[in-house]
């Protein structure tokens, strides 16, 4: 569906997207996720058609849309695209049905001739079919935000782009707003291409989520890949708390040696016996038992609770283990004490080395 | 789906998004193009004619020559004219900003009775012209029968006249209580900017009002008030009108008075090559300041307050003496703007002057209207006048939308070029604006002509046109244009139905703000004067030099009832939609 080929985005001699290349495929809710400067955003306007890339190429459906090769450039206006924007970008002007409206009426597509119908079944869709002659500006922002979406989609676009539309809501409505918006576009089977910095929006909406850094894709996958088996320090850090603990790698390659021990877990791939890593250990998954004097079966060691804090739903600690701060959750209901000695085992199914930082190419 | 190809200049690193739209690309460089000829091809004109000698006419080939600057600085009474201009200039600018402040003070951060309608009535005051005011207060001071001069000889029982119109002071004076509104304008607009949290912050910490006054606000706004009070002088040593009417009877004349004397002297020839040298003097000294505007204007980015968000100051409470005193400022200086009105209003009743008094009333009669009306001439002027202040306004305020468009959305080299050349001719003052037109236009068809005064102010007022807009798009989200683009829009209808509508208020401002400004505005007419081009700013000055003074009165009249009645109601509207900020 979309087919974005070495696109490069440069201003003067900073470059903000490196050359990235990658495909969407029909239908699916494809995610750009990354802090901020990362370059997500400017590849959502360079496939808007809002920004001119420096050089590659762009293709939706079959169509060129932006070659620098046959220096080819369709505006943004004949792209047949919907968008939401960050800011929602209503028109204070309009009522709810004229924002909705404006894409069949003033758009460059053929004239449309039931223009009330498809407004008012876009409104439907977003359950606003009740405010369609209130004046834009007596919105509130989930309404404004849903007005944006029914703005988007009157059209059947073949294409959905929405640009962190949940970051100016309060966190609630961003709860709902999340399935919402991924069961519509779902229903209609559109193609999403979604641009966030906030984790939790892109595993819990997308089916593709494409992690940049620095102008560069660092992984893609499903949500469950992406954050099951990081490929890197980065996206294991950027897609959840994780521990991330400096070794090397075995000469069997299937253990990572520690300050602390030996610890069996899985390899990403690529990785060579010695070369340095970084364990990626999520704090969820440590098991931690008030020591006791048996004998430890295979990834347990005996740590020392350093200091405690009490979230609520569990407790965060942090354990040292043979120099090493381990940070792990504890049970809010059996509370251990700090300077206590704790068993600390680690799933080698839950364990992941990946390329130390330093030998990992930096964005 | 239409397929357009890019032109090569996108593969450049700057923000051109969608440069293919060839409709935008053509308004572009047209827009260039007419910058280049209304505002640099004029100055370039000037610069080559202040090196012609005396008597020759721009373009007749006469050799070049460095007369005129040799005879200007050498002259005797050089230094002396500098000296008057830049006192001149400082001195009213320093009234105008003292009351500026204080006017402005009062209606943001006080609970001042009626400070909605002190904030029209400063509005409004472009409505006024120059010309009425200056004329008005001679008629208040005229040392033979002036009102003031003999009420004040009748209470204390002088031999002699107090004052007198003619004189530095008096000039100075009435052109600084003319600039008040504008500094009250830009000072409230200030003020009405700077986040209120900054001054809860030390009241919470205890401060009284009058610490926050000293220690909090006022130097916030220092920087604010410097580049607003540069301003101002630079627009007083560009100022012609007053200096004109009153200098020249004081024998006081300043440098945009001396241009006018050199390229249209009382006797003689006019020698424009003298006038020229001039105005390039002028217009560095405008020049030298605008420089300084933009160091202070760089150098205050720094105390930037503007948050953003929604400002609601907590409003000073006014107590007692303090009232008492705020009121009688307020209304004093209301007083004395409406003075020189009053006495126009006055004089334009009667046939020959007469005092005002009860008595005299039984003789006022409207005869001086009903004359002034049934001359054949006066048809011509008004259709020249409306002709003047509709086209020049409306044609200013849709360039200077698409030149800030240019300039605001899409920068890049030739955005900032627009920018630049629009803005210029706050440094170009009017009456150099003018003379390089005269000359750019001698040998032209247009020469004499009322579209050459169009031309003028289209220039002139282009450079307040671009900066209201440039400040009416920032705040505006480029996204609201960025949805319509892509939900299919082209680049015109993306500005026809979404930009220009939001908006709207400010382009209604921008426009009315010119159109009273070309309608009052003397330099331009009065320089570029034939006997088919007089307009009201000038058939009032030619009938007071005639003289005809109930004529001029009503005609001044006239004038500032027309305007008000086409000022006051859109700055009601405006104040309504709470739009006057800056």
């Amino acid at each position: 569906m979309l087919k974005v080929d070495s696109l490069l985005k440069s201003f003067g001699d900073h470059t903000v997207i490196d050359h990235v290349s990658f495909e969407v495929e029909a239908g699916d809710f494809f995610t750009m996720l990354g802090p901020s400067g990362c370059g997500k955003t400017t590849i959502l306007q360079c496939i808007a058609g809002l920004q001119t890339p420096t050089a590659g190429s762009i293709e939706m459906a079959g169509k060129v849309v932006y070659s620098s090769a046959q220096k080819l450039f369709v505006p943004a206006s004949h792209r047949n695209l919907g968008m939401v924007f960050q800011s929602y970008a209503i028109w204070p002007h309009m009522t709810v049905f004229e924002n909705v409206a404006f894409p069949l009426v003033h758009g460059a597509r053929q004239r449309v001739q039931d223009v009330d119908k498809r407004v008012m079944h876009a409104l439907e869709m977003v359950k606003l079919q009740d405010y369609a002659q209130r004046p834009a500006p007596f919105l509130s922002g989930g309404q404004q935000q849903r007005v944006a979406l029914a703005r988007a989609l009157v059209h059947q676009p073949e294409l959905l782009l929405l640009d962190e539309p949940l970051s100016n809501l309060d966190a609630k409505l961003r709860d709902v707003m999340r399935i919402e918006i991924r069961n519509l576009v779902k229903s209609m089977g559109i193609t999403t291409i979604f641009v966030t910095h906030d984790q939790l929006e892109a595993l819990s909406m997308s089916d593709t989520v494409m992690l940049l850094r620095g102008g560069h894709i660092v992984q893609k996958g499903s949500p469950q890949e992406v954050f099951l088996r990081p490929n890197t320090e980065f996206t294991a850090d950027f897609m959840g708390r994780s521990n991330l603990i400096p070794g090397k790698l075995s000469a069997s390659g299937s253990h990572v040696t520690t300050s602390f021990g030996e610890v069996a877990c899985n390899v990403a791939s690529g990785l060579t016996p010695g070369a340095d890593v970084a364990l990626v250990v999520r704090p969820n998954v440590v098991r931690t038992v008030a020591a006791r004097n048996a004998t430890r079966g295979q990834n347990t060691f005996v740590g020392r609770i350093e200091s405690q804090t009490f979230l609520g739903d569990l407790i965060e600690a942090d354990v040292i283990l043979g120099g090493q701060v381990m940070r792990v959750a504890l049970d809010p209901y059996a509370p251990l004490a700090n300077g206590q000695e704790v068993e600390v085992q680690l799933p080698a199914e839950c364990c992941i080395a990946v390329p130390a930082e330093s030998a990992s190419r930096r964005g | 789906m239409s397929i357009s190809r890019t032109s090569s200049a996108t593969t450049e690193a700057v923000w051109e998004p969608d440069t293919s739209s060839t409709a935008r690309l053509v308004v572009r460089n047209g827009l260039l193009i007419l910058l280049v000829v209304l505002i640099a091809l004029p100055l370039l004109v000037l610069i080559y004619t202040s090196f012609l000698p005396p008597g020759a006419v721009p373009l007749s080939g006469s050799e070049l020559t460095l007369d005129n600057y040799r005879s200007i600085l050498t002259g005797s009474g050089t230094v002396a004219l500098f000296v008057r201009t830049i006192i001149f200039a400082v001195g009213s600018s320093a009234i105008g900003i003292v009351l500026g402040i204080s006017f402005a003070y009062l209606t943001e951060r006080t609970d001042l009775p009626g400070r909605t309608a002190v904030r029209i009535l400063m509005f409004s005051w472009m409505a006024v012209p120059a010309l009425v005011f200056g004329y008005g207060w001679i008629l208040l001071l005229n040392p033979g029968n002036g009102i003031i001069n003999v009420m004040v000889k009748a209470i204390f029982n002088l031999e002699q006249a107090p004052f007198t119109p003619y004189s530095m002071q008096a000039l100075t004076v009435i052109a600084g209580l003319g600039a008040v509104p504008t500094a009250y304008i830009m000072v409230s607009g200030l003020l009405r900017n700077m986040d209120p949290s900054l001054e809860d912050a030390a009241f919470v910490s205890g401060a009284s009002r009058f610490v926050i006054l000293r220690k909090i606000t006022a130097p916030l706004l220092t920087p604010g008030t410097l580049s607003i009070s540069i301003y101002l002088i630079m627009t007083m040593v560009q100022h012609f009108d007053l200096p004109m009417i009153i200098g020249l009877t004081a024998q006081t004349p300043v440098l945009s008075t001396s241009i006018y004397m050199a390229a249209a002297p009382d006797f003689g020839l006019p020698n424009y090559g003298l006038a020229a040298a001039f105005g390039v003097f002028l217009a560095i000294l405008a020049g030298a300041l605008m420089f300084m505007y933009f160091r202070v204007v760089h150098a205050s980015e720094r105390y930037r307050t503007v948050t953003g968000k929604s400002f609601r100051p907590k409003l000073l409470h006014l107590r007692g003496l303090q009232k008492v005193f705020a009121i009688l400022l307020v209304g004093g200086y209301f007083a004395l703007m409406l003075m020189p009105l009053l006495t126009l209003a006055w004089a334009s009743l009667f046939p020959y002057y007469r005092l005002p008094s009860f008595a005299a009333l039984a003789d006022a009669s409207f005869a001086a209207y009903f004359r002034v009306f049934s001359e054949p001439q006066t048809f011509r002027v008004i259709v020249n006048t409306v002709l003047l202040f509709l086209t020049s306004s409306t044609l200013a305020v849709v360039l200077s939308c698409l030149v800030s468009w240019f300039a605001v959305r899409l920068g890049g080299k030739s955005g900032r070029a627009m920018d630049l050349l629009s803005f210029a001719p706050t440094a170009i003052p009017p009456i150099v604006m003018a003379i390089a037109l005269l000359m750019m236009f001698l040998r032209t068809p247009l020469n004499g002509t009322i579209w050459v005064i169009v031309i003028g102010h289209i220039a002139m007022y282009l450079s307040f046109g671009t900066r209201a807009m440039n400040g009416a798009l920032i705040q505006i989200h480029r996204e609201l244009e960025d949805a319509a683009t892509v939900s299919g829009a082209s680049w015109g209808t993306s500005l026809r139905k979404v930009l220009f509508p939001i908006i709207w208020p400010h382009i209604l401002n921008t426009w009315l703000w010119i159109v009273a400004h070309s309608a009052r505005d003397l330099t331009f007419p009065l320089f570029l004067l034939t006997s088919s081009n007089v307009v009201v700013a000038t058939a009032i000055y030619q009938r007071w030099n005639y003289p005809d003074l109930p004529g001029t009165a009503a005609l001044c009249m006239m004038l500032v009832l027309a305007l008000s009645a086409l000022v006051i109601p859109i700055q009601i509207y405006l104040e309504h939609k709470n739009l006057n900020k800056a």
